[in-house]
């Protein structure tokens, strides 16, 4: 179906239009990691709508005395490794728990496409496992999962 | 105004188009320049700013690009020497935010030169509605932030 007001789908739009379909992104928190080791993060889905989630990005930046918040250098550090799994399900969206940040995550410029969308239901719990393989830089890291809330009973 | 909007929920895809066509343009709306100060200790920088929708239509935002500047006005391009900001958007009308948590910039601003941010689906503003948004700073320096929402006026009466 040819797109409409930037809507791929003209369903969309009417969703949109009657309130039953709100675009929204969820993010986990900034999350340091140590170095040579892991942490987790976690974001609840609200128990009023589910989520299709169309789009990821993620960043990395140092969390060093002098240079934290700086995004780090995948040249120099290695990037950290990235697991995400949906609590609901308890199923990873990677059949891997070792997949390289760099192999996976854009900026807003080059937002990582999901298609066709992932679904996460309504309460459930997006868990992102971080493994920061670096010997020699401690890392912070946020993840943000894009798409769009749809109400429960409206579809 | 928001009565023809939600007509369109009923139409077919044929009728949509026939009733906005003509009825709609591509616009961009901008936050004002914003100072927004340093880091102290722990504490973020925070400034907030609004953007106000034409009373006159409605406003899908499809995108969502931005700039933040040093004090000598030069583009603080290189985030391996400059923290990014982090933003939130309130959504006015209904005081609905558009992020869970504040966001830090390149999850959610892209840029002009290369693609803004898409916004897909996009988000739908009201006529008369605003949106305040809100930037933190955790660098050392102070910045002046701005960011554009693009997308399409609709007008339906």
């Amino acid at each position: 179906m040819p797109g409409i007001l930037g809507f791929k789908d003209a369903n969309l739009l009417r969703k949109m239009v009657s309130g039953k379909v709100r675009r929204f992104t969820y993010s986990i928190p900034v999350t340091s990691v140590a170095v040579s080791s892991s942490a987790q993060a976690a974001v609840q889905v609200e128990s009023a709508s589910c989520f299709f989630c169309n789009a990821i990005t993620g960043r990395v930046w140092n969390d060093g005395a002098t240079d934290t918040n700086r995004m780090v250098d995948f040249a120099v550090a290695s990037p950290p490794r990235i697991e995400v799994i949906d609590q609901a399900s308890g199923a990873s969206l990677f059949d891997r728990s070792d997949v390289s940040f760099d192999s996976l995550w854009g900026p807003a410029i080059f937002p990582t496409r999901i298609n066709p969308p992932h679904l996460f239901e309504p309460r459930t719990v997006i868990t992102v496992v971080l493994t920061n393989i670096s010997a020699a830089v401690a890392m912070r890291l946020q993840v943000s999962f894009h798409g769009y809330k749809e109400y429960l009973g409206a579809r | 105004m928001k009565q023809a909007l939600t007509d369109l929920a009923r139409m077919t895809t044929r009728q949509m188009r026939q009733s906005i066509a003509g009825h709609y343009k591509g616009f961009f709306y901008s936050t004002a320049p914003t100072a927004v100060a340093a880091i102290s200790g722990t504490v973020l920088g925070l400034s907030t700013t609004t953007i106000n929708i034409d009373s006159g239509s409605h406003f899908f935002v499809t995108g969502v690009s931005g700039y933040y500047l040093l004090t000598t006005g030069l583009l603080a391009a290189n985030p391996m020497l400059h923290a990014e900001p982090q933003l939130q958007m309130t959504d006015q009308s209904s005081g609905i935010n558009l992020f869970d948590r504040a966001v830090r910039w390149n999850n959610v601003v892209g840029s002009g030169q290369w693609q803004p941010f898409p916004f897909d689906p996009p988000y739908l503003l009201w006529a008369r509605s605003a949106v305040l948004v809100t930037f933190e700073n955790p660098e050392t320096v102070s910045y002046t932030c701005s960011i554009t929402l693009l997308g399409y006026k609709v007008f339906l009466n």
